[in-house]
C-alpha cells in the first residue's frame, strides 16, 4: 500500500473523530471570549485615559501622538543618547509617523493585531493543548483499541504505518492553525474591524551576550508580522505534536498518553523560572516554546538563549522524538 | 465523490497554510538571527558639532539646559517647559537671538549628571555657552523616599552628602571649561501637598539651603529657590502627574530665572 494512500486513510479517520471539531470548537469560544475581553478593556482604557488627562483620546490622539513625536526628534538629537536608544527611538517615531499619516489611531486594536497577540499568548498553554488533543492518542488510540492489528494485517510494514500517522499529525497541525487564523480574524472583525494588515510593527530584537540588541530594529507591515508569528507558532505545533505522538507510541493507554504529555508540558514550564541560574531546564522543549517572544522584543533576555539556540534544541526534540518513536515501533511485540 | 472533494480541498487548505507559515518562519528566522551589524557612526559626535558652530557668535546668548525632567519640561501640557518660557522672556531685555539647547533627561540623578559632564561628551556644549542652567537633585529626594526606611534623617543626610559632593564637582567641571557662563541652579519645590511632616519640609529646606551654599562664593552664579512659589500655590502649579510642574509651573520658575538674569542679558 503506498504512502498516499496510507496518510488519506489517517485524515479521514481523524476527520471522522469528534476531537477534531471539538478542538476548533474550543478554539472558537475562546477567541470569542478573549475578543469580547480585549474589547471591554480597551473600552475602559479610553475611558480611563479621557478621565485622567482630561480630553476625549478617542478623538485628540492625534494632538497627543504629533507632541510624543516632536518630543522623541529632540530627544534624538540630544548629544547624550547612546546609539542603542536612538535607534529605538528611530523605529518608534517611524511608527508614530505612519499611524499620523495613515489617521491610525494607536489605542485601536485590529483583527490583525487581535489574531497576531492571540496566537503569542496561545503558544505556551493552549496551541500545545490543542496540539495534544489532536495527537496523543493517534497510536495508543489504536493500542488499546485492538485496531492497531487490522493495519498491521495488511502487510504493511510498521515504519510505513507509523510515518503515515506522523504524516498526518503535521498536516492536521497545519489544517488546525489556518482555522484559528481564520476564526481569529473573522471573529474579532466583527469587534474590532478588519483593518490593520499594513500598520506597522517593531521587530528584529537580537540577543547578543544576554542582552537586548535594539540597533537593527525594523518596522515591518502587519500581515507579514501576522505570517511570522504564525510561522513561529506552527514550528511549536510541529514539535509539541512530535513529542505527543512519541508517548502516544509509547504509552498503551490513551488517557496516560494525554496525562504524560500535560504534566511534562507545565512541569517544564514551572521549571522555566529558574532558568537564569540552572542551565540544564534550558534545553527542555518547554523552555523555549514561547518564540515569539524574540520576534517581539518582550523578553528578558538570558545568557546564551536566543533564536538560534531555542530552534536547534527544539529541532533536537523533534528528531529525537521521531528516532524514539519509530526505533520503539517497529520493535515492539504486538500480539496479532 | 464527496469524500474526493472533502480531500482535496483538505490537501488545498493545508498547502495554503503551508505556504503562509513558511514563509512567515523563514522572515522570523531572518528578522531575529544573523550577526548584528555594525552601529552607524553615532550622530552624539555631529550633534556635538552642530552645537560648537554658534559658538562664541556674538549675534546669539546660548542657553544650556541640563539635568532632570524639570529641566526637560516634563509635566508641561504645552511642551515648551523652562526653556521656552525663558526664550520668551530674556527676548524683552535682549535684541541679540536666544538659542537653548536642553539636554534634559527625566529621571536623571546628581550621579548621572556628573558622569555626563565628566565624559567629556557635553564640553564643547557648556564652553560654547552664555547661559547654564542646571535642575537635578529631585531624582535623589524620589530615591529616598522610594526606599522608605525607619531614619528618614540618616538616609536623608547620607543622600545628601552624595548629592553635594557631585554638584560641586559638576559645578568645577563646568567653571573648568567656562569661567565666563552665567549657571544659574533651580531649586527643589515640595510636589507632595500636605502629606508631609515637618521633619521632611525641615530636611528638604536643609538640602536646598545646602545647595544654595555651593554656589555662594561664585560671583557668576545664582541659586533660584523655587519652593516657596510653590508651597502655598500647589493647585496651580501642579501638574496633573501630581510631581512635575504644569504650563503655569514652569512659567513662573522661567520668571524667577529670568528676573534675576535681567541685568545680565541686557549687558550680553
Amino acid at each position: 500500500m503506498k504512502l498516499y494512500n496510507l496518510v488519506k486513510n489517517e485524515v479521514f479517520k481523524m476527520i471522522g473523530k469528534k476531537r477534531l471539531y471539538i478542538t476548533l470548537g474550543i478554539v472558537l469560544v475562546i477567541i470569542a471570549a478573549f475578543a469580547y475581553g480585549q474589547y471591554h478593556s480597551l473600552d475602559r482604557t479610553k475611558e480611563n485615559l479621557s478621565k485622567r488627562i482630561g480630553i476625549e483620546a478617542t478623538s485628540d490622539w492625534r494632538k497627543v501622538l504629533q507632541q510624543q513625536l516632536i518630543d522623541i526628534k529632540r530627544r534624538m538629537d540630544s548629544p547624550y543618547m547612546d546609539d542603542d536608544r536612538r535607534a529605538n527611538l528611530r523605529v518608534r517615531a517611524e511608527q508614530m509617523q505612519f499611524y499620523l499619516d495613515e489617521d491610525i489611531n494607536p489605542l485601536e486594536v485590529s483583527a490583525v493585531t487581535f489574531s497576531t497577540k492571540f496566537i503569542e499568548q496561545s503558544l505556551l498553554f493552549l496551541l500545545p493543548l490543542l496540539m495534544i488533543i489532536l495527537s496523543a492518542d493517534i497510536v495508543s488510540g489504536e493500542l488499546s483499541g485492538g485496531t492497531i492489528k487490522l493495519l498491521l494485517v495488511r502487510g504493511v510494514s510498521r515504519w510505513k504505518i507509523l510515518l503515515s500517522k506522523y504524516i498526518t499529525i503535521i498536516l492536521l497541525e497545519a489544517l488546525v492553525m489556518f482555522f484559528v487564523l481564520i476564526l481569529s480574524i473573522g471573529v474579532s472583525g466583527i469587534f474590532f474591524g478588519y483593518g490593520g494588515w499594513t500598520t506597522p510593527v517593531v521587530t528584529g530584537f537580537k540577543v547578543v551576550a544576554g542582552k537586548l540588541v535594539t540597533s537593527d530594529i525594523v518596522n515591518v507591515p502587519g500581515w507579514q508580522y501576522l505570517m511570522m508569528t504564525y510561522g513561529l507558532a506552527y514550528f511549536v505545533a510541529v514539535v509539541v505534536g512530535s513529542v505527543s505522538f512519541m508517548i502516544s507510541t509509547l504509552v498503551r493507554s490513551t488517557a496516560a498518553s494525554i496525562g504524560i504529555v500535560l504534566s511534562t508540558l507545565i512541569g517544564g514550564s514551572l521549571l522555566s523560572s529558574f532558568l537564569e541560574d540552572w542551565k540544564l531546564p534550558r534545553y527542555f522543549f518547554t523552555a523555549n516554546l514561547k518564540l515569539t517572544d524574540y520576534i517581539s522584543g518582550s523578553l528578558s533576555p538570558i545568557e546564551g538563549m536566543n533564536m538560534t539556540f531555542s530552534l536547534a534544541v527544539l529541532s533536537v526534540w523533534i528528531i529525537f522524538s521521531i528516532v524514539v518513536s519509530f526505533a520503539y515501533f517497529t520493535r515492539r511485540d504486538i500480539l496479532v | 465523490m464527496a469524500k474526493k472533494i472533502m480531500w482535496f480541498s483538505i490537501l488545498i487548505i493545508v498547502f495554503i497554510s503551508l505556504i503562509f507559515i513558511c514563509t512567515g518562519f523563514v522572515m522570523a528566522v531572518k528578522v531575529s538571527t544573523g550577526p548584528v551589524s555594525e552601529v552607524s557612526k553615532p550622530i552624539s559626535q555631529q550633534g556635538l558639532q552642530n552645537g560648537a558652530d554658534s559658538f562664541n557668535d556674538p549675534k546669539t546668548v546660548k542657553v544650556l539646559i541640563l539635568g532632570d525632567s524639570i529641566a526637560k519640561g516634563t509635566g508641561d501640557e504645552t511642551f515648551r517647559g523652562i526653556g521656552g518660557y525663558l526664550t520668551d522672556n530674556l527676548k524683552n531685555y535682549t535684541a541679540k537671538d536666544i538659542t537653548v539647547s536642553n539636554l534634559g533627561i527625566d529621571g536623571l540623578k546628581s550621579g548621572e549628571l556628573l558622569d555626563q559632564v565628566k565624559n567629556g561628551r557635553l564640553t564643547n556644549e557648556i564652553t560654547s555657552s552664555d547661559i547654564i542652567l542646571i535642575s537635578i537633585g529631585g531624582n535623589d529626594l524620589l530615591e529616598i523616599r522610594r526606599q522608605g526606611g525607619s531614619n528618614l534623617e540618616n538616609a536623608f543626610k547620607e543622600k545628601q552628602n552624595a548629592y553635594i559632593a557631585a554638584l560641586k564637582e559638576i559645578t568645577n567641571k563646568v567653571r573648568a571649561v567656562n569661567k565666563d557662563a552665567f549657571v544659574v541652579f533651580v531649586g527643589l519645590y515640595n510636589p507632595y501637598d500636605g502629606e508631609i511632616t515637618n521633619e521632611y519640609a525641615q530636611l528638604m529646606n536643609d538640602w536646598n539651603h545646602a545647595t544654595s551654599l555651593v554656589f555662594a562664593d561664585d560671583i557668576k552664579a545664582v541659586f533660584v529657590p523655587t519652593y516657596d512659589m510653590f508651597k502655598l500655590n500647589m493647585n496651580r502649579f501642579i501638574a496633573s502627574d501630581n510631581l512635575h510642574p504644569n504650563s503655569a509651573g514652569y512659567q513662573m520658575i522661567a520668571q524667577l530665572i529670568s528676573r534675576s538674569l535681567e541685568d545680565v542679558v541686557v549687558n550680553m
